[in-house]
């Protein structure tokens, strides 16, 4: 296989000018807007943004698993090569659970409450892989004690109200590898569990990334769980990336004002601040595009007379580099 | 301990479950000055939230002492309550679920006084909730609208101004927070700190995030599975974590730093159910730190410097190792019983 090859360059998935709506009973809501992005084998790139950012949308179009007022309007979700925006519904479903795998919040409304957790999982094996029941479900085994899920074939047995939600998530993650996914989309996985239960969990996810070569697309409010395990980072607002580069850059100088505004509104563990600095007022509607001004403009402390003008594009912020922001201000001037 | 607002002696909250019953708080003494901010955190069921309803009198506490500006506190319902309505206000996680949908903003805060100020004219009533609404931070335009009509982060404004409307001395703030985004989040706790100073309030703060206690409190109480295990002045515990639990919880929090965690300060495995903690330390089955007594026995809440208490063997063996290691454990246990004997 050459295909996604990190040596060729060669993105394992690519995401080319994607947009979605959700077309609700009095209005259309563009959730993503011309979102671009790839993300190569063995990478963690995370997806970060507040509510109503289009982080989950992005993620659910990838997959092709949005409600059913929502569609993806515009633009390619290549894998490898191949459309995913394009296919038909009975080869995406070989994909979903297949090369690519998704695990929610909340592990209960991902799992069935009256099968037994062996079972469910089990037809993973039998649907992707083409195994017996017997072969599936001591692959599932196999897989629940990997992800450390203690006494794995007892527990293999019960149901998934049994386990603790961090439990439920492990054997989620369980699930979502045993169909050998080359990509996964983790949608806040750990936002729903407490912090050392997260740590566990975090830890978890790096590790299968080091074994396995497994992608991952983390979508997640938390710059801290970013700045834990993504590679790069995509920063989210109103349906649009407004910045990306390499989680480290990005988190310690940022390029783009909301990017900073957001890591400065963050309480720090090692000092006290005598006053967060919150951002004011609140996101566009999203319903009442397009804009014909930056997004941020109306929030942003660096506005000026040109941001209003028209959307700035995401461009380098130097040439030829690999750090993109949505901001026509100088980085200096935005860090400074 | 000169000015406590409110004192809560060995208190103790058990709901009745079978096949026994679950001992959500156990044994659990603080106090909170006026002008303070004392924030208890911990992870699910550590019982942190069954202490405000216990001081707000929405659970009955099974043991313990509660008083409030020196008195004791009647349960809910008994006569001498409703004085302390107006003294002590609570604030909640999901706005949503404390605001009445079909009542304007401005009915919604102008109720409460309505309920202890009676006599007071409408109009005055309605100025009133007009000027709460200035003050935190809501535009008076937006009294006749409904709940529905404002953003997450105004709703929990409206639920703070109706907390103020009846002149509080103590808020309790339950995970008042955590629901929001974080520049919102970091709106409302400004306000909150603001409001601390202005109407000389002071606060229990309870929460999960580790962040917000840094931010907001003077003194937090780390809590596990019903009990206090580490409690003092925020600054002081926050750079030198003493309990091998609250050296994990902090260990645990995603770092923007992303400083490399020791592996062994992490806490393994699951939380236990409160229904059956471990015998012992309740923490054994996932400190880092564990040796054999730390299953036998239960440590005490014992005093660590003049501020600070610790229930953890071994750093309570770590702060008399110095002066006798091979008698340590006589002297522990004599400390211990003299420091609980002392509380109670």
């Amino acid at each position: 296989m050459t295909e996604g090859d990190p040596r060729t360059g060669e993105p394992l998935l690519s995401v080319e000018a994607l947009s979605t709506e959700y077309a609700l009973e009095d209005r259309v809501v563009r959730a993503v807007t011309d979102v671009s992005f790839s993300i190569a084998r063995g990478e963690v790139v995370g997806l970060v943004g507040e509510s109503g950012s289009g982080k989950s949308a992005t993620g659910l179009s990838i997959l092709r698993l949005l409600p059913p007022e929502g569609r993806i309007v515009q633009g390619r979700v290549l894998l490898a090569g191949r459309d995913l925006a394009a296919i038909a519904e009975p080869e995406m479903r070989r994909v979903r659970g297949g090369r690519v795998a998704m695990i929610f919040q909340d592990p209960m409304t991902s799992l069935n409450p009256y099968l037994r957790v062996e079972e469910q999982l089990a037809e993973v094996g039998v649907l992707h892989l083409g195994l017996t029941r017997r072969e599936a479900i001591a692959r599932a085994v196999a897989l629940l004690d990997r992800v450390g899920i203690p006494d794995a074939r007892s527990r293999a047995r019960g149901f998934p109200h049994e386990l603790s939600g961090g439990m439920r998530q492990r054997a989620m993650i369980a699930m979502a590898l045993l169909g050998n996914p080359e990509l996964l989309i983790a949608d806040e996985p750990t936002t729903a569990l407490d912090v050392t239960i997260q740590a566990q969990i975090l830890e978890l996810l790096r590790e299968l990334v080091k074994e396995r070569g497994l992608s991952v697309i983390l979508v997640t409010h938390d710059l801290g769980v970013v700045a834990e395990v993504a590679d790069r980072v995509l920063v989210m607002y109103a349906g649009r990336i407004v910045e990306t580069g390499s989680a480290r850059e990005v988190l310690a100088a940022p390029h783009h004002p909301y990017t900073l505004a957001l890591l400065r509104s963050v309480p720090r563990l090692d000092r006290r601040a005598t006053r967060l600095e919150s951002i004011q007022g609140m996101p566009p509607r999203l319903d009442q595009g397009p804009f014909s001004e930056c997004t941020f403009a109306p929030r942003c402390r660096l506005v000026q007379g040109e941001c209003h003008a028209k959307e700035p594009s995401l461009s380098p912020a130097h040439v030829g580099s690999t750090r993109l922001r949505r901001c026509i201000r100088s980085p200096d001037e935005v860090s400074g | 301990m000169t000015d406590a607002l409110l004192e809560v002696r060995n208190l103790s909250v058990h709901f009745p479950a079978a096949p026994r019953p679950v001992r959500a708080v156990d044994g659990a003494s603080f106090t909170i000055e006026r002008g303070e901010t004392l924030a208890l955190v911990g992870e699910s069921g550590c019982g942190k939230s069954t202490i405000a309803r216990a001081i707000m009198g929405l659970v009955p506490a099974t043991a313990g002492d509660l008083r409030f500006d020196g008195a004791a506190m009647p349960p809910l319902g008994e006569p001498g309550r409703r004085a302390l309505l107006s003294r002590l206000q609570m604030i909640f996680q999901d706005p949503d679920a404390s605001l009445n949908p079909r009542l304007t903003i401005l009915s919604s805060i102008a109720e409460p006084i309505e309920i202890t100020e009676p006599r007071l004219p409408r109009k005055e009533r309605e100025e009133r909730a007009l000027s709460l609404m200035s003050d935190v931070g809501l535009d008076r335009t937006l009294g006749g609208r409904y709940p529905h009509e404002l953003s997450g982060g105004q709703r929990q404004r409206v639920c703070i101004a109706r907390a103020l409307a009846v002149r509080p001395e103590l808020l309790v703030c339950d995970e008042a927070v955590s629901a929001l985004d974080v520049s919102i989040q970091a709106q409302i706790l400004n306000l909150l700190v603001d409001l601390r100073e202005r109407f000389a309030l002071s606060y229990l703060f309870i929460t999960h995030d580790l962040r917000v206690v840094r931010h907001v409190a003077t003194r937090v109480a780390v809590m596990y599975l019903g009990q206090i295990v580490e409690l003092g002045p925020t600054d002081a515990l926050f750079d030198a974590p003493r309990h091998p639990y609250t050296r994990a919880l902090l260990a645990a929090v995603p770092s923007l730093a992303k400083a490399a965690v020791p592996q062994r300060a992490r806490a393994r495995g699951d939380i236990p159910s409160p229904s059956n903690p471990p015998i012992g330390c309740r923490f054994h089955t996932r400190c880092p730190e564990v040796f054999d007594r730390c299953s036998k026995e239960e440590p005490s809440l014992f005093e660590l410097t003049g501020e600070r208490r610790c229930r953890c063997f071994l750093v309570e063996a770590e702060r008399i190792g110095a002066t006798n290691l091979a008698s340590a454990s006589g002297v522990i246990t004599a400390e211990a019983n003299r420091a609980d004997l002392g509380k109670r």
